[in-house]
């Protein structure tokens, strides 16, 4: 019972699509199945790492936490709890009293995620007052936190606009703004890929102190494994809007099992030497949702998949590799 | 999603044919489309159709109601208003389309030249639109009707003087942008003459824009002709434009009614018709608004 | 900012020279001239009147001498020709007071119905209610398409004639200004009400709207606070042309009710052929375009922070 009592955050199952006969050109055109049984969890505390391809459902499964997805988006099964809580179906208000403070996200692009007509103290103190802060108060707390995220100056910052900063800069601000709330859980979607190398490292490391200072769990979406190794406590792969793979960050980058998993590693930059600023991971293209194939989503880029295994035909179920290491593939692996 | 995947495929036809297949799903702007063309089919043909010579006047009949001999009844002079109209459907149109026309080709002669040729040249350029823009230019328009005489030519030249400047604007934008784009510069590499980049290349991808604006111009200028019209400054009796005729009818409405409405009907249903056809239009060759709505 | 408002200045000051050269030079290159109508009057009269306006000089000489008068600390509009007891100025300010209110009335008519209707239609678009949308856009349609001579009638025959609210044709105050006003906004709320919601359903697919929901403020917040102020930017860039456009919507619908404005007026000059009263409100409508359109940069600098920057 100890263990159900400190999960922050589980899917259970969890499906989701976007129907297709919806708007003009789209007549009968098939459903976009996103997320299609979500299986993971979250402790308190805890940071998980959650790699996969543009199109993997990494970020729907984000907003869908957050209850921000498209009024078109149809649950079709499975759960979704928050602290032992399913919130799949709640109304808009009781989503919106959990963002901010409880749930916060930090979205990848930092330069089109600030409101360029409004100066970051606006932005920054109207987050802090949902929690009744008076106006003084919050000015004061807003720039706390924008200096606690390394920002020079914070006072004289409060009073400028998002095209005034940098990338960096930005990014820090709306980690601030996100963890103004102190919230439990935050979700960072790929919150690093703008940046350059430098700024980074220091963003990594700021989710680090956040979570020994405070506490605050994290799912840390990216599809840079080299991101999430020195930051997550465990990782999760998506392909096809599964969990494909998931296992402590030690076990994981030891021994990756899936396929796929393997071919994002094997395609990893190098540790020293310039990085190219976004790699091909795996052969292939992932596969459109609107015409998910029957079997296992990753077979057709797969390089081990044969008829044998039936991947054409059968959804491999999640097997248990080690422990806390499941994988979603019928291969037995080279051992 | 489909809209986007045919735009991924083969340029040109492809493109064209996935916008004719968004503007078909449009009701207000295919239904309208068809009401401009019979309307203009009309026009043309008016002068077979007209039950009446439109200025034969019957002073003995005077202002009278419609009726079975006189579908819009009689004007002040007992000339029928049916035939009145129809001549105006012509004059209305061929101002809108003359002047349209004359917008066009300066318009887009201006604005490809500036855009192609940017820099200096452009910066001049567009610094005389600006300039040009700065003028309250329907003033300059009345005084050249009253001054120089109320003709055809002075509403074609003055009317189309007014709506070039935005069209040279629209074609400066998309050939500035088109100019980068890896077939024009590989045909720069070339050595393709500009004049002939520019004819083969880029106006024929600017046709889009082009083409929306022009459709939403012709319905300005058949009202900036028929408020002429109205002012007295259009064409001259007996000859009439919608305008003139609303002109007559609004004087006299009070007890004669038909004499507004049947004009002020007609032009408001065909400017209605233009506008939702040019808003279709770019509904339909720029699917971004579209995906929006 | 101080350099952008030389900028407009010294531009300002071109325009305006081209207007004046365009409208001096049209009028005496046009045939005929101010004092021909007058038949009946023997031609040493009419050559002592040209003389006296100094008609009979070189025409770049008396350009001259036009420009040389309004370059001064006391811009001088000379005398009305067909009125010549009273200065142009004199003439002009009645009835530019009556044009302005006329005009400012409209303006704010159109943007207090049009901004909250385009926003309506746009949030009813967003939220995937398109009924209200469709019926909102088509009706803005219908009013950038009926021409405002054709909706002042019909408002003088319906609400004078018939119903006898409003006073017909008689210029008597507030009152009378109910009707014009209405028959010149239909064109102004529908355009207003198009670009508010344009702006607004680009603004609601934005990002920073994505996470102006994420920190979980109320609908009514992300609404007004983060996504009106960017859905107005198209909406202040038209109040330049929008000026220049209801001057001239001003002139019609001030013919339709009898109204004594400055664009009656000037309907006036043109055919009575004054030359000095047409060259007056041609300069005064110029310099209200002018003053508007940096104005509406002004405001656009106001509410894109983004623009402020540049030189």
């Amino acid at each position: 019972m100890s263990a159900a009592d400190s999960r922050l955050l589980r899917f259970d199952d969890l499906a989701l699509e976007f129907p297709g006969g919806d708007g003009p050109g789209r007549d009968g055109a098939p459903a976009a199945k996103v997320l299609n049984g979500v299986d993971l969890s979250l402790e308190r505390g805890e940071i998980l790492g959650l790699v996969g391809e543009s199109g993997s459902g990494k970020t729907v499964a984000g907003l869908a936490t957050l209850g921000l997805l498209d009024r078109r988006a149809r649950f079709t099964r499975g759960r979704l709890e928050f602290r032992g809580e399913n919130i799949i179906g709640q109304s808009p208000a009781q989503h919106r009293r959990r963002r901010g403070l409880d749930i916060a996200m930090v979205f990848q692009d930092p330069m089109t995620s600030l409101n360029p007509f409004l100066r970051i103290g606006t932005q920054i103190i109207e987050v802090l007052r949902r929690r009744g802060m008076s106006r003084p108060d919050a000015k004061l707390a807003g720039a706390q936190w924008l200096g606690k995220m390394g920002l020079p100056k914070p006072e004289a910052q409060m009073k400028s606009y998002p095209h005034e900063m940098s990338g960096g800069m930005r990014q820090r601000v709306l980690i601030a703004i996100a963890l103004a709330l102190e919230p439990e859980l935050l979700i960072a979607d790929e919150p690093t890929t703008a940046l350059d190398v430098t700024t980074q490292a220091e963003i990594l490391a700021l989710f680090l102190r956040l979570r020994e200072t405070m506490g605050t769990a994290i799912i840390f979406i990216t599809h840079d494994l080299g991101a999430v190794a020195g930051l997550a406590d465990r990782m999760a792969v998506m392909y096809g809007g599964r969990i494909v793979e998931e296992a402590p960050v030690e076990t994981f980058f030891a021994a990756p099992a899936h396929p796929y998993s393997q071919g994002l590693m094997a395609s990893r930059p190098p540790l020293e030497g310039p990085r190219p600023h976004r790699l091909k991971l795996v052969g292939g293209t992932p596969p459109d949702p609107r015409h998910l194939p029957a079997g296992c989503a990753f077979a057709a880029r797969c390089i081990q998949a044969t008829s044998d295994l039936s991947c054409e035909e059968l959804v491999p179920p999640d097997r248990q590799f080690g422990a806390q290491h499941r994988v979603a593939c019928f291969w037995e692996g080279p051992r | 999603m489909s809209a986007a995947e045919a735009e991924t495929g083969s340029r040109g036809v492809s493109l064209r044919s996935a916008a004719w297949r968004r503007f078909r799903r449009n009701r207000a702007a295919l239904s309208s489309l068809f009401l401009l063309l019979f309307f203009v089919f009309v026009a043309i043909i008016s002068p077979w159709l007209a039950p009446h010579e439109y200025h034969h006047q019957n002073l003995a009949l005077g202002a009278s109601s419609p009726s079975v001999a006189h579908w819009f009844g009689t004007d002040y002079e007992g000339r029928d208003l049916l035939s009145r109209t129809l001549v105006g459907a012509r004059i209305s149109f061929l101002v809108g389309f003359a002047a349209t026309l004359v917008a066009l080709g300066i318009g887009v002669t201006w604005g490809a030249i500036a855009g192609w040729y940017g820099g200096r040249v452009d910066s001049l350029m567009m610094r005389v639109v600006d300039v040009l823009y700065g003028l309250p230019y329907m003033f300059f328009v009345i005084i050249l009707m009253v001054w120089f005489g109320r003709s055809f030519l002075n509403i074609f030249i003055g009317l189309g003087a007014v709506s070039w400047l935005t069209m040279a604007r629209i074609v400066r934008g998309v050939v500035m942008s088109l100019k980068e784009k890896e077939y024009v510069l590989a045909a720069r590499a070339t050595g393709v003459p500009s004049r002939r980049i520019l004819l083969r290349h880029v106006l024929p991808n600017a046709l889009g824009p082009i083409l929306v604006y022009a459709t939403l111009t012709v319905p300005r200028v058949m009202m900036e002709e028929a408020f002429l019209s109205f002012l007295g400054l259009g064409v001259q009796p007996p000859l009439a434009s919608w305008g003139s005729l609303i002109a007559e009818g609004a004087s006299l409405f009070r007890e004669y009614p038909w004499l507004l409405a049947f004009p002020a009907a007609v032009l408001s249903l065909t400017l209605l018709a233009l506008n939702f056809l040019g808003d279709g239009l770019r509904d339909a060759l720029d699917p971004k608004t579209e995906a929006n709505s | 900012m101080a350099g952008f408002l030389t900028r407009r200045l010294i531009h300002s000051v071109l325009t305006l020279f081209v207007v004046i050269t365009i409208s001096f030079f049209m009028q005496r290159l046009a045939p005929g001239g101010p004092f021909d109508r007058e038949r009946d009057v023997p031609e040493a009269v009419r050559v002592a009147e040209a003389k006296a306006w100094r008609l009979d000089e070189p025409l770049f000489v008396q350009y001259s001498d036009y420009l040389g008068g309004l370059i001064s600390f006391t811009p001088d509009l000379k005398r009305s020709m067909t009125r010549p007891d009273y200065r142009v100025v004199e003439l002009m300010i009645p009835r530019l007071k009556v044009s302005l209110s006329l005009g400012f009335a409209v303006l704010i008519f159109s943007l207090l119905v049009g901004i909250p209707l385009g926003a309506a239609a746009a949030l009813a678009a967003h939220n995937r209610a398109g009924g209200y949308d469709h019926l909102a856009m088509g009706v803005a349609v219908v009013g950038i398409s009926v021409p405002s001579f054709v909706l002042g009638p019909l408002l003088k025959w319906v609400f004078a004639l018939e119903l006898g609210w409003f006073p017909e044709s008689r210029w008597t105050g507030l009152s009378s200004m109910v009707l014009p006003v209405l028959a010149l906004s239909a064109l102004y709320i529908a355009t207003i009400a198009r670009l508010t919601r344009s702006g607004m359903m680009e603004v609601l697919s934005e990002d920073w709207i994505r996470s102006a929901r994420a920190k979980g403020l109320s609908e009514v917040q992300v609404v007004f606070k983060h996504a009106l102020r960017g859905a107005l930017v198209p909406l202040v860039s038209y109040l330049g042309p929008a000026m220049a456009s209801l001057a001239v919507g001003s002139v019609v619908i001030e013919r339709v009710f009898n109204i004594p404005g400055l664009g009656n007026e000037f309907v006036d000059a043109a055919f009575n052929r004054d030359y000095t009263m047409v060259m007056g409100t041609v300069l005064v409508y110029s310099s209200l375009l002018i003053v508007m359109n940096i104005l509406s940069d002004l405001g656009l600098a106001w509410v894109d922070p983004r623009l402020r920057l540049r030189r």
